[in-house]
């Protein structure tokens, strides 16, 4: 089997793009990072091909020049379903914005309640719900494009109950 | 083993390009400026696919960064541009080192693992599999109809689940399909009166009706509710004129596939970019009109022709998903052979069809809906 060395760099580079971007706190952050590590992964496949040879149809010559048909099938398939959860991912960014006016994966509580201990913290919180620092800091709020709030009066009431929930704790 | 350089000059080209658009699509600023930096990695992937004798890979491959760039789009016009930093993940440093380190770890796997396949591949056999099992020379396409077909089968789960879960997330409360009731024009009660045509009058598009029934069919349907000056009029006859012929290629590369590059996938997401363009050019309406049936219908349908070619073997007494064929002469056409699981690639087919049209009516036209019913921003629709 033969590897080329060029191909294992640039995946072992895309995998740690994939990685790093994976560990931000933003959701389109986190699907950027799920595409890079989506391709990084084709490219571990097509590397343990070996060398690449003649694409495998029969009659156009003899097996043993084919590249290997098996981990292609599996591309395939995994192409398919990285755009398929890609899909999925994007409705979640839209919805958790559409909810909480952040595309953000939440703190979980131990980690607010520690953060609740100190006041600069709560300052820090403040600001975040300040609209008249819109410019670089803030992903949503007060930027030109004002949230999709819910349309049906039920779950619009639930939804602030969501988005309360979720504040940080930020408005007491 | 053998470790070379390169395999083929072009990867030499292609690798600064990925490497350098990876690195930056992970500092980037804004949403969008990551997005394509992430498109050029994938075309990276089909320019090496390309060159590496795997020509249904980079024709999947490039058909599905298009679609899911359209998607993004869909979504980031809703959000702000700029990617906010203030609640970053805390130590980039260290999240450096841990991903370096991830790096280095799948080279040494990739490296291990590629060394140790010293058997004979499973693979030898297949091309005399594909061609005397499954009547197909595109051994890739056989493998995944045939040869492999439970793979296929769970993947074909996994894409009415993803379609199913970006319906629900969006739509939130019911999932009937509300591209029905985004036709332009209102259904009136009764199956018979659905079916009349619509028509240009000097009023603009209506129903037929006893008096108009001399003038011309109604063609661009989307100038009922888009306004004027959110209309491309250029692109919308240049997308109405390429749709019929872009559904054909579809159905070519769908049956083809079996012989030659594509298959259901590919064909399948062919047929999707036509309705994608449809939407784009038209808006919601447009959708509406050129979408065949609701994207429910099609995932099921699919699913069911799928599993049909898993349990009608058995009925014959064979293994699930065995695969018949049909020969016969025609006249003019000459030698023509029909393999059963043609069938099973038609309902991966719809099923792709379903899964990009459940993304465009959810991403697309229901975000249009929430966003005009809400007042915000020029929608474009009235």
């Amino acid at each position: 089997m033969n590897i080329s060395l060029v191909l294992v760099v640039i995946m072992a580079v895309l995998f740690a793009c994939g990685v790093y971007s994976m560990l931000e706190r933003s959701l389109t952050r986190v699907l950027i990072g799920f595409l890079l590590l989506g391709n990084a992964t084709n490219l571990l496949l097509l590397i343990v091909i070996g060398a690449p040879g003649i694409a495998p149809f029969v009659g156009d010559g003899d097996p043993s020049e084919m590249s290997d048909p098996v981990p292609m099938a599996l591309t395939l398939t995994a192409i398919v379903i990285t755009f398929a959860v890609s899909a999925f991912l994007l409705a979640l960014i839209y919805r958790s914005w559409q909810l909480g006016q952040a595309d953000t994966v939440q703190d979980d509580h131990e980690d607010v309640a520690l953060r609740e201990r100190t006041v600069e913290d709560d300052e820090v919180m403040d600001d975040e719900d300040d609209t008249e620092h819109d410019d670089a800091t803030t992903d949503f709020v007060g930027t030109a494009t004002a949230p999709i709030t819910i349309v049906r009066p039920e779950r619009s009431a639930e939804a602030d109950a969501d988005a309360d929930g979720d504040a940080d704790g930020g408005e007491r | 083993m053998r470790l070379d350089g390169w395999q083929d000059p072009v990867q030499l080209v292609v690798a600064p390009i990925m490497i350098l658009a990876g690195v930056l699509a992970v500092r980037a600023r804004k949403r969008y400026t990551a997005v394509v930096l992430v498109s050029v990695t994938g075309i990276g992937m089909v320019t090496l696919f390309a060159f590496s004798g795997a020509p249904d890979l980079a024709l999947t491959q490039i058909l599905v960064e298009t679609v899911t760039l359209v998607a993004f789009t869909l979504v980031l016009r809703r959000l702000p541009s700029r990617l906010g930093d203030h609640n970053a993940s805390v130590w980039p440093v260290a999240r450096a080192v841990l991903a370096i380190a991830v790096g280095i770890t799948m080279a040494i796997v990739v490296i291990v693992a590629t060394g140790s396949r010293v058997a004979d591949p499973i693979s030898v056999e297949w091309p005399k599999l594909a061609y005397e099992i499954g009547h197909g020379t595109n051994i890739v396409n056989v493998a995944l109809v045939d040869l492999r077909g439970w793979d296929t089968m769970g993947e074909l789960s996994v894409l009415i689940l993803a379609a199913t879960g970006v319906a629900s997330l969006v739509f939130v409360t019911d999932r009937t399909d509300l591209l029905s009731q985004t036709r332009a024009v209102p259904r009136s009660s009764g199956r018979r009166t659905d079916r009349r045509p619509l028509v240009e009058t000097t009023d603009g598009i209506s129903l037929e009706t006893e008096h108009n029934r001399d003038s011309h069919r109604a063609w661009l349907i989307s100038s009922l509710r888009v306004r004027p000056e959110n209309r491309s009029i250029m692109l919308e006859v240049i997308v109405r004129i390429l749709f019929h012929t872009i559904i054909v290629v579809s159905l070519y590369v769908l049956l083809a596939g079996h012989n030659l590059p594509g298959g259901g996938f590919a064909g399948g997401l062919i047929a999707g970019m036509a309705l994608v363009m449809r939407y784009v050019a038209g808006g919601r309406h447009e959708l509406g009109a050129a979408a065949p049936t609701d994207a429910g219908t099609l995932l099921g349908a699919g699913m069911t022709l799928a599993v049909a070619c898993a349990i009608v073997p058995l009925f014959f007494g064979q293994a699930p998903l065995t695969s018949t064929y049909w020969d016969a002469v025609l006249p003019l056409v000459g030698h023509i052979e029909f393999v059963s699981s043609t069938i099973f690639d038609i309902g991966v087919y719809l099923v792709v069809i379903g899964l990009v049209l459940d993304v465009l009516r959810s991403l697309g036209a229901e975000v249009d809906r929430q966003a005009k019913s809400l007042g915000v921003g020029a929608e474009g629709t009235r």
